[in-house]
């Protein structure tokens, strides 16, 4: 074997390709889909010189072993599992160098749920409707519309820019590149929420139960949604909507009572009411939150969640600008 | 035209509400706003999403142009113009031609036909008739990639969802539920009432274009024979191997 190809000796259960998601079919009632934490997938890409709409790998916290047949620059971001190259610990949330024929395993668990494996130059990967990420429902898009499993080769795009060249020659010497930035964590319970479209339908009691009591993420969460468990919410009165849109962070309350929070591969369109909205700035958090885990719902107001969108948006872009001028 | 309600959906979307029914009427006026926005669209417009009596507008937040209060006034306050300035000019619904798609509606494929034939006092052909017979507007297309909503469903014809949904509903089966009627493009769990299967893929991972539906088109079925079932899904799916 030769060429720029990662072997998967060993593989989770949930690896999939995925990248920013798809835009403009969600009329066509296709998910958005995409990494669940968007912010981690981005950032891995921004920190070795990737087109933030890069396809990167995302593994659910469960032991991985890949076999790097060329020297390659990666970077790591997220959680959930902590890399190792030859029992070295790898620093995750900065570029990383792996020489040919190195082995990179991922067994010891980190606080998060999902970490991020991206490679500069990206990818080789299946497009479907304008996306790289895989599309599980459909089977399309990614590594042939499926999680990876043992034996795959991922094969990688051979095209470095000139900041990812330079990138690969000064990590090649040995130096290591810091970067100085605020980097993600994981560890608040809180997920900050801004009101539903059918707020009101809660009587007054379970609106301030909502915000009040503790969540727990159940087993039977996926890519789709988070189903919650923990304190009964009640409307006012049998409450069924007319099937109307809802997005990634809604959060819809069934007749059983039951809270699912839709998540990348959510529907496009629902019939139960939103109670509430998930900050898109705490949708990264609430998919690094895994089955058993608890969360706590704080209300917020629409322009706070706006400027949390902002913030992030401009420390995402300091990165970027960060790594651009340490390569260049 | 209805009073139309904005809300947030989210940071990045605001939601149309046109009313608290479902109607033809309103729907139209949703497809309406819909082609509106899209043939002018505002700094930021991402995409749209239109259901029975709503229409989701996304955006990109970082693009839109705000002056004071939020980025979500702001895309409201350019949606209302927007609104206004088309409804100043006559504006012209172009109605949407009629898509015939032939069903097969043989005992084969329409699993519950018998047991929906016992439970409407209908004979099969009766149903068959009935649901071959009105043209039906597709409200939305959601649940999977590709699923019509259609209505309006003969009223002889009303039924309840499955007490017990399917796990896997056979890709193509054309089903009825409530005064509804749906096609399941993909093999998926699926709770309504399924009277036959379609010759015809409605949607199609292959294709440039996936989709042969969209909302706001206008769809008639046709009861086909096993034998034309089986030379229509021949030529539909080369590959597949159908042979009989």
């Amino acid at each position: 074997m030769k060429g720029s190809v990662i072997h998967i000796e060993q593989c989770g259960f949930l690896t999939t390709l995925q990248d920013t998601g798809r835009r403009g079919f969600q009329q066509f009632g296709v998910s958005k889909g995409g990494a669940m934490d968007t912010q981690s997938a981005v950032l891995a890409n921004m920190l070795i010189g990737n087109d933030e709409t890069e396809a990167v790998l995302e593994t659910t916290q469960s032991p991985h072993r890949f076999h790097f047949l060329q020297d390659s620059v990666v970077a790591f971001t997220g959680g959930g599992l902590q890399p190792q190259l030859n029992d070295q610990t790898i620093q995750l949330y900065q570029p990383v160098f792996i020489p040919a024929n190195s082995v990179i395993e991922l067994k010891q668990q980190l606080p998060g749920f999902r970490l991020y494996m991206a490679v500069a130059g990206g990818y080789k990967s299946d497009s479907f409707l304008n996306s790289h990420s895989t599309y599980l429902l459909v089977k399309a898009g990614g590594h042939h519309g499926r999680s990876l499993k043992k034996e795959d080769l991922l094969l990688m795009k051979e095209s470095l820019t000139d900041v990812q060249k330079n990138l690969l020659t000064v990590l090649q010497s040995g130096a290591t590149v810091q970067l100085n930035y605020n980097i993600p964590t994981f560890d608040t319970t809180i997920i900050r929420i801004i009101k539903g479209i059918e707020w009101n339908v809660l009587k007054d009691a379970s609106q301030i139960a909502f915000t009040a009591n503790d969540f727990t993420v159940s087993a039977q969460s996926n890519r789709m949604g988070y189903r919650l468990s923990g304190t009964t919410l009640q409307t006012e009165q049998p409450c069924e909507i007319i099937s109307s849109p809802v997005t990634q962070g809604t959060i819809q309350l069934t007749p059983s009572s039951e809270l699912i929070v839709l998540m990348a591969d959510g529907q496009t369109i629902g019939g139960y009411p939103r109670i509430g909205q998930v900050c898109a700035a705490d949708i990264p958090v609430l998919a690094q939150k895994k089955p058993g885990d608890e969360i706590h719902f704080q209300l917020i107001s629409l322009q706070e969640a706006e400027e949390l969108y902002l913030k992030n948006m401009r420390s995402m872009k300091e990165v970027k600008d960060l790594i651009h001028r340490i390569a260049n | 035209m209805q009073h139309i309600q904005y809300t947030s959906l989210s940071e990045t979307a605001v939601l149309l509400s046109f009313g608290n029914t479902i109607s033809e009427e309103l729907h139209q006026q949703v497809m309406q706003i819909k082609n509106i926005l899209e043939q002018d669209p505002f700094k930021g417009f991402v995409e749209t999403v239109p259901a029975y009596n709503s229409l989701a507008v996304y955006y990109n937040p970082a693009e839109v142009v705000q002056q004071q209060g939020t980025i979500a006034s702001a895309v409201i306050d350019q949606l209302k113009k927007t609104i206004e300035a088309a409804e100043q000019t006559s504006y012209n619904t172009t109605t949407s031609p009629v898509i015939t798609i032939p069903v097969c509606y043989e005992a084969e494929y329409g699993i519950d036909l018998q047991e929906l034939s016992v439970q409407l006092n209908l004979s099969v052909d009766e149903i068959i008739q009935l649901h071959t017979k009105p043209v039906y507007t597709i409200y939305m297309i959601g649940f999977t990639p590709g699923f019509p909503y259609m209505g309006t469903v003969d009223e002889k014809l009303v039924t309840k969802r499955k007490a017990q949904p399917r796990v896997q509903v056979p890709a193509g089966s054309v089903a009825i539920a409530g005064n509804q009627t749906g096609i399941y493009p993909l093999a998926t769990p699926g709770g309504w009432n399924i009277i036959g299967r379609s010759a015809i893929n409605v949607f199609d991972q292959q294709k440039e274009n996936p989709f042969l539906l969209k909302a706001g088109d206008q769809v008639q079925f046709r009861s086909v024979t096993k034998n034309e079932f089986a030379t229509l899904s021949a030529v539909e799916n080369p590959d597949s191997g159908f042979k009989h």
